[in-house]
C-alpha cells in the first residue's frame, strides 16, 4: 500500500513537472466563413460572383484560385498590436479562398522577437509573420525571410510612398503598412484649467516653454507635482534626435559606423536639459511622460502617434488633444523629426512553396486593401502610404494621423536601426540627463557607446537619411 | 540519520556493498525505480542543455540564428574576460550577493527566533511571511517599482510624513542597488526564515535547560548553544543564497533596465541580452560557463569552509 502510494505521487511529481514548462504560444484557428451558398462547394470558385479588381499597378485579383483550390494551411504569427485587424482580414481572405486556412497565433510584442527568429532558424517558424522595421539586421543578416517577387517591386512603387527605401540589395522583404511619427499631446482639462485655449498652441519651442511654465503646479515646498512637458522615460533621448534634425543634424555620420554629435546636438541635447533645470517645467522625479501623462500629472507629452491608441483605450477619462510639432523658428526648413513605419508582413523562406506562393498571396491581399489602409491610419493613429489615400476624408478622424500628414513631407526615415541603438540611447543620454550629468559628459558616453556598438553589425541598414527628399537643406 | 538509511537503503549505503546483484534485488529495485525518473528528468532538462550550452560556448556569433556552428575556439572566452561590461556586471552581481545574503540571513534568523518563541498563532505568522516568497517576482517587482518612484511613491511619502530627505532611489546609481537589495531580501525573507524555524525546531530543549541551570542568559545561549546547532541550516541558507544571488535578472529586468549607468546590470543580465537582444549566442554561453565556473567555486569552499566544523 505503501509503495503504491509513493508510486502514484511520483508521477503526480513528474506530471507537474512536465506541466511547468513553458508551453508553445496555442494558435487559434481564424473562424471560416459562415455565409457560404448551402449548394455550392467550398472549393469551387466557378459560380461565385466575380470580384472587381482595381484599377492600380498592384490590384489585387479575388478571382484567382490559390494553390489550384487545393486546401492549405499557413500559420501566421503576430504580436499584440494590430492582430485585430490582422484577425479580421484573415476572416475574409479565407471567405474569398475558402480552400486556405490561417491559423493564426499572437505573442507579446517582448517574447516575439526572442521566439520568432529562433523558430524560423529550427524550421518551427510561421510561414509568414509580422515584421518590424527594428528587427532587419536579425531578420535579413539571419537569412529569416523571403524576398519579395520581383515583379511586384515596380508596381509597389507606383502605389505606395517609400518602397525603394526598403530595398536592401535590390531586393524588398516588407514595406510600409502606414507611417508614424511624433507630437505634442496635451491635456485639455489641465490646459483649460490653467486658462489656455486652442490659440495658444505654440509654433516654437520658446512659445511650448512659455505655455508649459503656466502649465506647471508646485507644492508649497515648491516641488512640481503637475509638469508643463514630460520627456521622461525614452522620450528625453528622442527629443534630443528631434531637436538635432530641426536643427538640420543627422543622427549618423555618412559612413554609418559613427555618430553625430556636432554643435547642433549639443545645442538639442541643452535644450532638453534646460527643460528640467533652467525652465523648470520638467521633472526628473515622474514616472515615464507616458504614465505621467495617462496619470494626468503631465500636461503636454512629447510621443510617437501610437499613444493616440493607447490613451483611447486604456485611459478613456483623460481628455486630450494633439498637435504638431512646434520648431525653433515657427517655419520648417529642415525636418520636423524621423518617421518611422509599421511594415507589411514577411515570409519564411523555409515554408514550403505552395506555403510560400499563400503567404504572398496573402500579403497581396492585405495590402492592396484601401479599407484595410484606412483602418491601420486610423487605429494606429499613422499616415498611410498608399498614394491614394491621399487626402481622403476618412483620415481625418484620428488627430494624431492628421498631425502625422501634416509633418510627414518634412519627416526623415534614417532607416531600420541596429538592436543596438535604443538601449544605448537610454543609457547614455536617458540616464545622463535623468542623473544630471554635463551636457559635454553625457555626449561623450553617448559617442563612445555608439561607435563601439556600430561596429559590431556585419551591414548598415540604417544610412537612408540622407536620402531625404530635403536633404540638401541639412547638414551634410 | 545512519539508522533511518539502514532500516530502508541497506545495502546502498555502503558503497563497498554496491554490485549489480545487489542493486537490483527486490528491495532496491523499487528505490531504483523511483529514482530514475528523476535522474533521466534533470539528465534531459538540466545536464545535457548545460553540456550544449559548453559546446555553443566555443562556436562563432552566429549560431543561434543560422544555426550552423563555426568552432572559434576560445575566442568568446577572451573576448568576455576582455569586455569591461563583463567585470562591472560580475562586480554588481558580488555587490549585490556580499550585501543580501548576510542581510538575508541576519533578518530571517531573527524573524525565525520570533516565531520560534511564540506558541500561539505561529502559523498565522509564518504564513504572513511566506506570502510574499509565493508571489511572482514580476509582479513585486513591478509592485515594489512604483513604490520606489520619486515623486509620487509611497516610500518617499513616508520619508516626507517623518521630515527625511526623499530618495531618488531606482534613478540614483549610488542607490538603485541598494533599492533592488532591500525588496530582494524582503521576498526571501519567509524562505530563509521558515528553513531556520525547522532547524530551531530540531535542537534539544535539555541544552537549554542545561545552560540555564549553569547560569548562562539568553544571549550566551544563543550564542553558544544556538548559533552552533544552527550551523548546517546557516550553511544551507548560506549556500543556497549566495547561488541565488550571483543570478539575480527578474529584478533588475522589470525595475530598472539594469540602469541608470549599468549600475544594476548583473551578470546574468548581460548573458540575457547577448543571448535574445543581440543573438550572440555562442558568446552569451560563455558567459555562462564562467558564471558556472564561479558559482562552483565558491560553492565548494563555502562547502568545505562550514564541513570542517559540522562534527560538535
Amino acid at each position: 500500500m505503501k509503495k503504491t502510494l509513493t508510486l502514484i505521487s511520483l508521477l503526480v511529481l513528474i506530471s507537474m513537472f512536465f506541466s511547468a514548462c513553458t508551453p508553445a504560444p496555442q494558435p487559434t484557428v481564424a473562424p471560416q466563413s459562415t455565409e457560404k451558398s448551402a449548394d455550392q462547394p467550398a472549393d469551387q470558385p466557378a459560380d461565385k460572383p466575380a470580384v472587381p479588381v482595381g484599377s492600380n499597378a498592384w490590384a489585387y485579383d479575388a478571382n484567382q484560385q490559390v494553390n489550384d483550390g487545393k486546401p492549405i494551411t499557413i500559420k501566421f504569427w503576430t504580436w499584440n498590436g494590430f492582430d485585430y485587424l490582422y484577425k479580421v482580414w484573415a476572416e475574409d481572405y479565407q471567405k474569398i479562398h475558402p480552400n486556405v486556412t490561417i491559423e493564426f497565433t499572437v505573442i507579446p510584442w517582448e517574447e516575439y522577437w526572442k521566439k520568432l527568429p529562433l523558430a524560423i532558424s529550427s524550421g518551427q517558424g510561421p510561414d509568414v509573420y509580422a515584421m518590424h522595421n527594428q528587427f532587419t539586421s536579425i531578420i535579413i543578416d539571419g537569412n529569416l525571410a523571403q524576398a519579395y517577387p520581383d515583379e511586384w517591386l515596380p508596381k509597389l512603387s507606383e502605389d505606395f510612398e517609400m518602397v525603394d527605401a526598403h530595398l536592401i540589395n535590390g531586393k524588398l522583404y516588407y514595406f510600409d503598412s502606414g507611417v508614424m511619427t511624433a507630437m505634442i499631446f496635451y491635456n485639455k482639462k489641465l490646459w483649460a484649467d490653467a486658462g489656455l485655449t486652442d490659440a495658444d498652441i505654440p509654433q516654437t519651442w520658446d512659445q511650448l516653454t512659455e505655455v508649459a511654465k503656466k502649465l506647471t503646479v508646485r507644492d508649497a515646498d515648491g516641488k512640481i507635482v503637475q509638469e508643463g512637458f514630460g520627456l521622461n522615460g525614452a522620450y528625453a533621448a528622442y527629443a534630443v534626435d528631434m531637436l538635432s534634425y530641426q536643427l538640420g543634424a543627422y543622427i549618423y555620420n555618412a559612413d554609418g559606423r559613427t555618430v553625430d554629435v556636432s554643435d547642433a546636438r549639443k545645442q538639442a541635447l541643452q535644450r532638453v536639459v534646460d527643460w528640467y533645470d533652467k525652465d523648470q517645467v520638467s521633472s526628473r522625479d515622474f514616472p515615464s511622460n507616458t504614465d505621467s501623462f495617462a496619470q494626468q500629472k503631465t500636461a503636454m507629452s512629447y510621443v510617437w502617434g501610437w499613444f493616440n491608441g493607447s490613451l483611447k483605450a486604456n485611459n478613456p477619462e483623460v481628455e486630450f488633444g494633439v498637435f504638431k510639432l512646434p520648431t525653433f523658428t515657427g517655419k520648417m526648413t529642415t525636418a520636423y523629426d524621423r518617421n518611422n513605419g509599421e511594415s507589411t508582413f514577411s515570409v519564411n523562406p523555409k515554408a514550403s512553396t505552395e506555403a510560400q506562393y499563400v503567404a504572398f498571396d496573402f500579403i497581396h491581399y492585405c495590402f492592396d486593401n484601401e479599407q484595410y489602409a484606412i483602418d491601420m491610419a486610423v487605429n494606429g493613429s499613422m499616415a498611410p502610404v498608399m498614394k491614394r489615400l491621399k487626402g481622403d476624408p476618412r483620415l481625418n478622424e484620428n488627430l494624431a494621423t492628421v498631425a502625422t500628414m501634416e509633418m510627414l513631407d518634412r519627416t526623415l526615415w534614417p532607416g531600420a536601426f541596429s538592436t543596438g541603438w535604443d538601449p544605448i540611447k537610454g543609457k547614455t543620454i536617458g540616464d545622463g540627463i535623468m542623473t544630471g550629468m554635463s551636457v559635454d559628459e553625457i555626449l561623450l558616453a553617448y559617442e563612445t557607446e555608439n561607435n563601439k556598438d556600430l561596429m559590431k553589425y556585419p551591414t548598415v541598414y540604417w544610412d537612408k537619411e540622407r536620402s531625404y527628399k530635403y536633404a540638401g537643406d541639412m547638414q551634410p | 540519520m545512519a539508522s533511518i538509511a539502514g532500516t530502508t537503503t541497506g545495502s546502498l549505503a555502503n558503497p563497498r556493498n554496491l554490485s549489480w546483484r545487489k542493486i537490483l534485488s527486490s528491495r532496491n529495485r523499487f528505490v531504483m525505480a523511483v529514482i530514475i525518473p528523476t535522474i533521466i528528468f534533470y539528465l534531459l532538462f538540466a545536464y545535457l542543455p548545460i553540456l550544449g550550452s559548453l559546446a555553443m560556448s566555443f562556436t562563432g556569433v552566429d549560431t543561434m540564428l543560422a544555426m550552423k556552428p563555426v568552432w572559434i575556439g576560445l575566442q568568446n572566452y577572451i573576448q568576455a574576460i576582455g569586455d569591461t561590461l563583463t567585470w562591472v556586471s560580475l562586480q554588481n552581481s558580488f555587490a549585490f550577493t556580499l550585501v543580501s545574503v548576510p542581510l538575508g540571513t541576519i533578518s530571517s534568523l531573527a524573524i525565525a527566533l520570533m516565531l520560534n518563541s511564540i506558541t500561539r498563532q505561529r502559523a498565522v505568522f509564518r504564513t504572513i511571511y511566506f506570502i510574499p516568497v509565493v508571489t511572482s517576482m514580476v509582479a513585486v517587482s513591478i509592485v515594489w517599482k512604483w513604490m520606489y518612484q520619486p515623486a509620487f511613491g509611497l516610500f518617499n511619502q513616508m520619508l516626507s510624513v517623518v521630515n527625511l530627505p526623499e530618495l531618488k532611489w531606482l534613478n540614483d546609481p549610488n542607490l538603485a542597488m541598494f533599492a533592488i537589495v532591500i525588496m530582494s531580501v524582503w521576498k526571501s525573507l519567509g524562505f530563509n526564515a521558515v528553513i531556520f524555524l525547522a532547524g530551531l525546531g530540531g535542537i534539544p530543549k535539555e541544552y537549554f535547560e542545561a545552560a540555564a541551570i549553569d547560569g548562562a542568559d539568553g544571549w550566551k545561549s544563543f550564542v553558544h548553544i544556538t548559533l552552533p546547532m544552527l550551523q548546517s541550516t546557516t550553511a544551507f541558507v548560506v549556500i543556497t543564497g549566495v547561488i541565488n544571488c550571483l543570478q539575480v535578472f527578474t529584478q533588475m529586468y522589470i525595475m530598472t533596465k539594469g540602469g541608470p549607468f549599468d549600475s544594476t546590470r548583473s551578470i546574468v543580465y548581460v548573458i540575457y541580452e547577448r543571448a535574445f537582444v543581440d543573438f550572440m549566442g555562442g558568446y552569451s554561453a560563455s558567459l555562462a560557463m564562467i558564471l558556472f565556473v564561479i558559482i562552483m567555486v565558491i560553492s565548494l569552499f563555502q562547502l568545505r569552509m562550514y564541513r570542517q566544523n559540522w562534527e560538535y
